[in-house]
């Protein structure tokens, strides 16, 4: 009779178990109290506005909900995440970087979220929810992170000046090739007046990476023909006086500020922050990046791609703030900061535009990104690039040298990187 | 006995418990830490995912096939053949003069050491401004001297290292400063004797404060090659301007290594190589340093 005394007592407890854990389960969605932690980029100005605000609003709609926001900065970032997942202390929720978290299974696929809340992702920016480089947030089919807004590179110019100088203004699409950007940059300049006619950093800041690279991401093509022909279409620019070394105007972190004060026709640059512009009353246009006319233009396209940890004890909260932040939270964001929405029927129904026409074209460019060739840790793997370019903007090589030289160093730069990338592979 | 026993064992006691703190911080931060690199050295590991996995000396013969570890040595090397014997002149000439007695004197060493207590990031900040090559201040008073076509500092592949020399040569006063105490710590009855036998100044240099300084000249020599293996936060700053692979310092690269591309089995490995490196060249420093180097008291020679 022993035995049956046992069995009852192992049938008690499985009861009690089950009970206790139905209840913690019914609890959470009848409000007992959850904590997520949530971890950001040091923000502050309009951005750390617009994230206060969003966790208010989370909170007030899901009031058993806190959400915990630790700020690190951001060339720490990673770091501290990889450390912390090493660790088993990751948090809820997280910004995502490239494809590795994802691949490694580590962040929880958004598809049923996406579908539970009918989040219509064919208006959204395309190279963020498309598979393919490292700010995409598709990993083979799934979507892993989700953002409120969309940062991107494009050309502003000034429409007055193209205007007095008696030259076409560019559509937003398609855009101009490289050689009408340089001829156009030096009619524009009025040395006389401390005029430039257009800034860009270096080629790559507006070529397609399929210029550089094979389809594959596998083969660095950097002294093709066409990657130099590239080169020395942007260096003539300079060598011509059309164009800023970037010493004298850094055109992502002065860019606007130049082309604010009218020293600038054109720019390529961050398409962001642009109240700098038109409150000086510039009358701008946008257009894609200059693409050489056989390629398919590619710029960098970004937004603050949240992901939810699979480790996470609390997902359905994790994901609820998910789907808060791309809905509500692209309308906060577009109020509170003037960042564009990632949804473009958003833009269009926040009027985000205003009626403002570079901003129309901004949104007309945006419906057009797409991915680049995915290349693993494709910053690191160009530096001899940026030695290549320095030695031709400053007329110690040719273009054909330089990349000559710098080829053979990118490939074994790109073959130890996809090494690295298939041993690190799950 | 037994209490003088017993008193030296509270005393014992009493020394362990006060010198704990620092031997728990010394266990847990410093010697935990390098016995794992040097375990972790063995591992092919990328910190999230797989658990590291053994692979023995892989990562050190991987090394030599590494394009990146010999082009951080290059570049390492270089900086060290430029700035090494620079910083060790100049900083015995500054000291030089700092030991002149003149009014105003200390407000100049101080002055001067101003820059050896700066942070390197705002050091580094500062010059990336002053060797700006077409609107920062030093190209444009080598303009005015008539050079008519300056480097390019930081632009140039080929003048990147040496600009990082010339930022390192602002903070030449922290080495000024240990040579002074060094040259006021020789002997005035030395120089007493030797202007007595018609020294002139500068035999006084060359057969008194130059043999007497070398005790002094050795530590700024070692301390110097110390540094030039770790030069990283203005290397890393001074880099963010695109300048390529020229300024891949050692140190930058086994960054890299590690926090960019999270090979932290290989990182160590340079880790642990960068230190027997360091520790091969200061030896052969050292033993060389018998035949230049002079001491006022010398156990071993008397």
């Amino acid at each position: 009779m022993h035995w049956r005394r046992v069995v009852a007592a192992v049938f008690a407890l499985a009861l009690v178990t089950a009970a206790c854990s139905g209840s913690s389960s019914g609890a959470n969605e009848s409000g007992e109290p959850v904590t997520l932690d949530y971890w950001v980029f040091q923000s502050g100005g309009l951005a750390g506005q617009w994230l206060d605000q969003l966790v208010a609003g989370y909170q007030a709609k899901y009031p058993n909900v806190k959400i915990n926001v630790t700020s690190y900065p951001e060339n720490n970032y990673g770091v501290k995440l990889d450390t912390a997942i090493a660790a088993g202390k990751e948090p809820d929720l997280v910004l995502v970087f490239g494809p590795e978290q994802m691949r490694q299974g580590l962040l929880l696929p958004l598809d049923d979220m996406i579908a539970a809340n009918h989040i219509d992702l064919s208006q959204y920016v395309p190279s963020i929810v498309q598979p393919g480089d490292e700010f995409s947030c598709n990993y083979e089919g799934h979507l892993y992170c989700l953002g409120s807004y969309a940062g991107s590179v494009q050309l502003i110019y000034n429409k007055t000046m193209f205007e007095k100088a008696g030259l076409q203004p560019p559509p937003a699409w398609p855009p101009m090739t490289p050689e009408q950007f340089v001829e156009d940059a030096c009619k524009l300049t009025d040395k006389a007046n401390g005029v430039w006619g257009a800034a860009a950093s270096d080629p790559l800041a507006y070529d397609p990476w399929e210029t550089f690279f094979s389809d594959d991401g596998k083969t660095a093509e950097f002294n093709s023909p066409e990657a130099v022909q590239q080169f020395e279409i942007l260096a003539s620019g300079y060598q011509r006086g059309c164009f800023p070394t970037s010493n004298v105007l850094d055109p992502w972190e002065q860019g606007r500020d130049f082309f604010s004060q009218g020293k600038l026709g054109m720019v390529i640059t961050d398409f962001q922050d642009l109240d700098k512009v038109e409150s000086a009353g510039i009358d701008y246009g946008s257009t894609a990046v200059p693409t050489p006319p056989e390629e398919t233009p590619y710029w960098s396209v970004w937004t603050d791609s949240v992901g939810v940890m699979a480790s996470t004890d609390h997902p359905q909260e994790a994901e609820n703030f998910i789907a808060y932040l791309t809905t509500k939270g692209q309308d906060l964001r577009s109020q509170v900061t003037g960042d564009m929405p990632l949804n473009l029927q958003t833009a269009k129904d926040d009027n985000w535009t205003q009626g403002i026409p570079g901003r129309e074209d901004g949104v007309e460019v945006l419906s057009h990104a797409r991915t680049a060739v995915f290349v693993p840790n494709r910053w690191d793997v160009i530096g001899p690039y940026y030695d290549a370019w320095g030695y031709v903007s400053s007329g110690e090589k040719t273009a054909q040298q330089a990349l000559d030289d710098a080829n053979p160093a990118i490939q074994e730069n790109l073959d130890k990187a996809w090494k690295d990338w298939n041993d690190a592979s799950p | 006995m037994a209490r003088k026993g017993l008193i030296a064992r509270k005393e014992q006691r009493a020394a362990y418990l006060f010198l704990s703190p620092w031997l728990i911080g010394l266990t847990a931060f410093w010697l935990i830490p390098i016995f794992a690199s040097l375990v972790l050295s063995l591992t092919e590991w990328h910190l999230i995912g797989r658990n590291p996995q053994w692979v023995g000396l892989q990562n050190y013969k991987d090394m030599f096939d590494d394009r990146n570890f010999w082009l951080s040595i290059r570049v390492t090397l270089k900086f060290m053949v430029l700035s090494v014997p620079l910083y060790l002149i100049c900083g015995l000439l500054l000291s030089l003069l700092l030991n002149l007695k003149m009014r105003g004197i200390n407000l100049f060493r101080t002055v001067l050491f101003l820059p050896a207590v700066l942070s390197g990031v705002a050091v580094a900040v500062l010059w990336v401004a002053l060797l700006n090559p077409d609107v920062g201040a030093v190209n444009q008073i080598l303009h005015g001297v008539g050079i008519s076509n300056p480097p390019r500092w930081l632009q140039s592949p080929t003048w990147a290292v040496p600009s990082v020399v010339l930022v390192g040569l602002w903070g030449i006063g922290g080495g000024a400063i240990i040579y002074l105490s060094g040259l006021q710590n020789i002997s005035a009855q030395l120089y007493e004797a030797a202007l007595l036998d018609g020294a002139g100044p500068w035999q006084r240099f060359r057969y008194v404060t130059l043999p007497m300084l070398t005790p002094t000249l050795l530590f700024v020599l070692l301390t110097g090659l110390i540094d030039a293996f770790q030069v990283f936060d203005i290397a890393y700053v001074l880099g963010q301007k695109g300048t390529g692979d020229s300024l891949r310092f050692y140190l930058i690269n086994l960054w890299n290594e590690g926090f960019v591309h999270h090979e932290y089995g290989y990182a160590s490995a340079l880790a642990w190589f960068m230190v027997l490196a360091a520790a091969a060249i200061i030896l052969v420093v050292f033993r060389t340093s018998g035949r230049w180097v002079y001491y006022e008291y010398d156990p071993g020679r008397a």
